[in-house]
């Protein structure tokens, strides 16, 4: 059995239009055009016990939506949804006993008490023995550096503090799914480098399956093996992200540094300049011109350091979207 | 049960971090109890009787009402359509927790120290003022009274948690809740007795829920009620009970359908 089983997936999300100013504000009084999102718009994909899966996709794309689909908190408007063999938006206790989901921006400790009395509270809602707590709470703690932090009233703690309690709270039940809406969101990079570190630690430790959506392309590089890429409420690749640069990513980017400084002219007819500062020039060449164009340069040229890389990830994913345009809003 | 009596505790302590708020509501309470009870004593100078009521008893109906309102209408429920709104309903349907039995428990930190602080104001107007207070003296009376207030407190959380499941279907709660506040000022006889109306008016606002909130227990206290009237007030009461939970439970697992965790 699969544990996130998605099929033909659809939410669609009822709004209101508003034009701008005053006097439409006074017209929606009376009607208000009415129009369909369709926010997830027939997904289907299935992850394996254990697996971390990132989700990419652009604002918008309707990652948010599955996630809140998949932890119960949203009725899907039209397929099948089951995770652990639950159906989610039935919200059964012992389902969410064994999920999480963690949200950037959102917190659910109590503001202006210490994080303590919320994690407390959780003990409680998940039915922990004081052992299980006590155990579970020290290896957060300390995997997340937080010392004497649960002491203080939430609303004193800074940005990232209170995200690393907000993290404890979720995880205090050690949930077997977690679903992680951009965990790293406002952290500075040493923040982001730890939670990712944990999140990676937390994945191997337990066998927990993850499904993490992030902005960072760092994030899911570093985190996972497969990735699953939505736009516009459309599946675009659900697949390996090595697979996935091969697939997409036609052309592969040299640098070369060279021994004196050279004229950006000279590259031009080899491929597209990315940029060129003194002495070194980074263009890129399609994938299979690559080799050709690296035994040109390094004949005639006296080059003193030089690599061929893949493009980056945020590249690869720029293309694929440009390469998928999906209609947009009916 | 145990999470719920958590509930309940840090409430409390939420509740009690903003001190000054507290204490001005309470100055709030009390100094609505002294208009109304100047206003009552002034129609009464001279006068024995009004409306069928007594001084004495017209006295303790004013004074008794804050501690009515600390026990039935205080609640936290507003912030149910704030957390709809928000999103932050999601934090709760995302846990193993009824939301409402956490609903009941958030109340319950509310009433709690509601009724502590008019357990202390009352005796201390009374002192202060020296109205004709009429003491119940029959403890069936009592019991009566205690078991009103327990049905009028779930019958207005009930109420308001209606009227907070609008944040499902719309951002305005507030414009629905005045009206509500407005209403039971009038009708549930946080101003006045209701049976001071006209009969026939009388008669309509006895069939509708909002009498049995404050003046129904308010009148078990001063007695004199008839078996008769005593049925049909717990009758309704109930009945009505039943209707707003039904009502309540429906509009709660449609809402959730609608619910989009909007800003989350």
């Amino acid at each position: 059995m699969k544990t996130i089983y998605v099929s033909h997936l659809k939410k669609y999300y009822r709004i209101f239009k508003r034009r701008e100013g005053l006097l439409s504000a006074f017209k929606s009084l009376v009607s208000r055009p009415q129009h369909t999102v369709k926010a997830v718009d027939d997904i289907s994909f299935s992850i394996g016990e254990g697996e971390l899966v990132g989700f990419i996709g652009p604002n918008g794309a309707g990652k948010t939506t599955t996630l809140k689909c998949l932890s119960g908190l949203l009725y899907p408007s039209a397929g099948v949804v089951e995770v652990l063999g639950f159906k989610p938006f039935k919200r059964n206790n012992n389902y969410l006993k064994q999920i999480s989901l963690v949200m950037g921006q959102k917190n659910q400790l109590w503001w202006d008490l210490p994080a303590m009395e919320s994690l407390r509270l959780n003990k409680e809602i998940y039915d922990l023995t004081e052992r299980q707590f006590r155990e579970n709470l020290e290896e957060l703690s300390q995997l997340l550096e937080v010392g004497d932090m649960a002491k203080v009233p939430v609303r004193q703690l800074s940005l990232g503090q209170r995200m690393k309690m907000e993290l404890i709270a979720a995880l205090i039940h050690h949930p077997k799914v977690l679903f992680l809406d951009e965990p790293t969101i406002g952290l500075d990079i040493v923040m982001q480098k730890k939670m990712r570190d944990f999140i990676a630690g937390y994945n191997r430790n337990h066998k927990a399956t993850i499904i993490l959506t992030s902005h960072y392309m760092a994030d899911v590089k570093e985190l996972a093996k497969r990735v699953i890429i939505i736009d516009r409420g459309r599946l675009l690749y659900d697949g390996n992200l090595t697979d996935l640069i091969k697939k997409y990513a036609d052309h592969k980017v040299i640098t070369a540094h060279f021994e004196k400084e050279v004229k950006s002219e000279d590259f031009r007819k080899l491929g597209k300049l990315k940029s060129v500062n003194g002495k070194s020039v980074s263009f890129t060449v399609s994938r299979n011109r690559a080799k050709a164009v690296a035994v040109d340069l390094l004949k005639n040229y006296r080059i003193r350091d030089f690599e061929i890389e893949e493009p980056e990830l945020e590249d690869v994913i720029s293309i694929i979207f440009q390469s998928h345009p999906v209609s947009h809003q009916v | 049960m145990k999470k719920y009596w958590f509930v309940t505790k840090n409430s409390m302590s939420e509740y009690l971090t903003y001190r000054l708020n507290f204490v001005l509501w309470r100055v709030r309470v009390v100094v609505s109890v002294l208009i109304t009870f100047f206003l009552w004593q002034t129609i009464f100078s001279g006068k024995e009787v009004i409306f069928n009521y007594s001084e004495s008893q017209m006295m303790t109906y004013i004074i008794l009402l804050s501690f009515i309102s600390a026990v039935v209408l205080s609640t936290q429920t507003f912030r149910v359509a704030e957390e709809i709104n928000r999103g932050t309903l999601s934090n709760f349907l995302i846990r193993p927790i009824s939301y409402f039995r956490f609903n009941i428990a958030r109340d319950l930190s509310d009433k709690m120290i509601n009724i502590a602080f008019s357990l202390v104001e009352v005796p201390l107007i009374i002192l202060l003022f020296r109205p004709a207070f009429f003491w119940q003296t029959d403890p069936l009376n009592w019991l009566l009274f205690a078991a009103a207030l327990f049905l009028s407190s779930l019958l207005y959380f009930e109420i308001s948690m209606l009227l907070s499941f609008i944040g499902f279907w719309s951002r305005e709660v507030w414009a629905p809740r005045f009206i509500f506040f407005i209403l039971i000022a009038f009708l549930a006889g946080t101003y006045f007795p209701l049976d001071i109306v006209p009969p026939a008016v009388y008669s309509i606002l006895r069939v509708l829920p909002f009498t049995y909130l404050v003046f129904f227990p308010l009148r078990i206290y001063l007695g004199g009620l008839d078996s008769q009237a005593l049925v049909v007030g717990f009758g309704v009461t109930i009945v009505w009970l039943f209707i707003l939970f039904f009502v309540m439970r429906r509009v709660w697992q449609n809402g959730l359908k609608y619910y989009t965790s909007e800003g989350q």
